[in-house]
């Protein structure tokens, strides 16, 4: 098997109502991808589009991605569509990537996607796919982490502030984010006088709905001698897991993440202290810090201390979220997998600006996706090398 | 009248006992583990589980009050998860308020009006314990 490439990322703005269709978004996040790359469409040998919930929300269950790649000129290649919750565009990744270190063809593009501006149920919590049960009887994940970030603060003595702080921190990075759905800075007694969601987490404590699009261009190595800008980042590991489904899970922990983890900083030949800046699944500030302590960034219980001592700020030791994470950049579901890889990639080429977090050689992203037994359904975690 | 989640999937069942609906587990008649919502085959042995009610009382593991609910839902809503250690099973549901700040205590199902769509029917979990020789707090409906 020979090794994946990135060779090229593009994204759309982030937000609500944007102006123009999915297709807009989607075709203009290919569009600047294959630029990026240097890559014409008739070079494309597969794609691969994430959707989370493209038959609710727009109408279309099947072939978005066939109707994308027919738009951009990718045509008479496999294309595949993915639906895997939150972590969709964390799948296609994994899938493109496999592809082409399998020697399947030299070029593949990754797309993910969603616009969720239209929803049924705007102004109330979004339910979780799959969860019929449950759902029935209220389950929305702000609930679900509303209970993890209680068992947290029990059990470690995670304070209210250092959750706060998450917000705060990301909010900030997202400000220096010309691409992020919420670009105002907030202070801690803002995040924590908001509305109360579910007790503990308050409105700046989730995640927002939005619309979106992300993609990147994978070459294999005998083509990425000839990619362009910035030069190719090297797919040292993408690794995809399920929870353990046990009966009664830890709820300060999700399982997917750490056996995910484990296998990717294997793959890559590499520990938790060689990641340099990351990019994780702040879909509520609770999460934040609880995949701080499933990928190893420190001990069980000490992700509060550490976010609160500014070490996963912009200015610290290792930068969490500098594209503002989902709580400031945004969360179109679909998309989001895909944006995690492109903001550690410019990351990795030095081209963030004033987010820039310092010279990186090593970036890592982790995405969890759905739910089923009572935790995280599944969890993906890519670590890209310049 | 429908019972939460009936009709979705084969996952989610409840089962007559005693002349009403009663939450089912299912249990694997090879291993013995125990599912809930109920699971038509068990995934290790994938042999068919067997319906059993679901006891009345757990423990109080988790809650948390809801301001802003899902569509279909009043504010404030209290939900949580209840364990069964004897089974090893959790279950999400509807809390009354006697529950907040009771983690760790005993509570007891009982089934009721759970959504605004009338019809629907799930769990409600209270402290307030049956009575001596009270039968089991299910549904007396014909469910779908």
């Amino acid at each position: 098997m020979t090794g994946a490439f990135v060779a090229g990322v593009g994204i759309s703005r982030f937000g609500k109502r944007l102006p123009g269709s999915i297709w807009t978004l989607g075709r203009t996040a290919i569009i600047d991808a294959m630029a990026d790359a240097d890559i014409h469409p008739r070079q494309v040998g597969m794609l691969i589009c994430a959707t989370a919930r493209s038959g609710s929300l727009i109408g279309r269950e099947n072939g978005v991605g066939h109707l994308l790649a027919g738009d951009c000129g990718i045509r008479q290649v496999p294309i595949f569509d993915v639906k895997a919750h939150c972590a969709s565009g964390a799948v296609a990744f994994n899938i493109a990537s496999t592809y082409i270190a399998a020697g399947q063809c030299d070029v593949a593009v990754a797309v993910g996607l969603e616009r969720m501006s239209n929803r049924k149920g705007k102004g109330h919590l979004l339910t979780a796919d799959g969860m019929e049960a449950e759902g029935d009887q209220g389950f929305t994940p702000a609930a679900y982490f509303a209970m993890m970030a209680q068992q947290h603060m029990l059990t470690y003595g995670t304070t209210r502030e250092q959750l706060a702080q998450v917000a705060v921190k990301n909010r900030l990075a997202g400000s220096l984010n010309d691409k992020a759905q919420y670009r105002q800075p907030v202070h801690l007694g803002e995040v924590l006088a908001s509305p109360v969601v579910a007790d503990p987490l308050g409105l700046y404590d989730c995640c927002p709905t939005g619309d979106g699009a992300a993609a990147a261009v994978l070459v294999s190595s005998r083509a990425a001698g000839r990619a362009r800008q910035g030069g190719p980042v090297r797919v040292a590991a993408s690794v995809l897991a399920t929870g353990s489904y046990a009966p009664m899970p830890d709820m300060t922990a999700v399982s997917a993440d750490s056996r995910a983890a484990a296998q990717a900083y294997q793959q890559a030949g590499l520990g938790p202290a060689d990641v340099e800046v990351a990019e994780v699944h702040d879909a509520f500030t609770i999460s934040e810090l609880v995949h701080y302590e499933d990928l190893g960034f420190c001990a069980k219980g000490e992700a509060g201390a550490l976010v609160q001592a500014g070490v996963s700020g912009l200015g610290g030791r290792l930068p969490v979220n500098p594209s503002g994470g989902l709580l400031s950049r945004g969360h179109p579901l679909g998309a989001t997998g895909i944006a995690q890889i492109t903001e550690i990639v410019q990351q990795l080429r030095g081209a963030c600006g004033a987010r820039q977090a310092g010279h990186p050689r090593v970036g890592l992203t982790q995405v969890s996706g759905g739910f089923a037994a009572n935790e995280v359904a599944t969890s993906g975690v890519t670590v890209l090398v310049r | 009248m429908r019972l939460a989640g009936q009709g979705m999937t084969e996952l989610t069942r409840f089962t007559r006992h005693g002349g009403s609906w009663v939450p089912a587990c299912a249990r694997c008649p090879r291993c013995g583990t125990t599912f809930f919502p109920a699971r038509v085959l068990c995934p290790e042995d994938l042999l068919p589980c067997q319906l059993e009610p679901l006891p009345q009382g757990g423990r109080l593991y988790a809650s948390t009050r809801i301001e802003l609910p899902p569509l279909g839902f009043a504010a404030p809503l209290l939900v949580g998860y209840v364990d069964y250690p004897d089974l090893a099973v959790r279950v999400f549901a509807q809390l009354d308020e006697d529950c907040a700040d009771a983690r760790g205590s005993t509570v007891y199902w009982r089934i009721a009006k759970v959504r605004d769509d009338p019809a629907t029917m799930g769990l409600i979990f209270s402290r307030r314990g049956p009575e001596p020789g009270e039968p089991p707090r299910g549904g007396d409906h014909d469910a779908v």
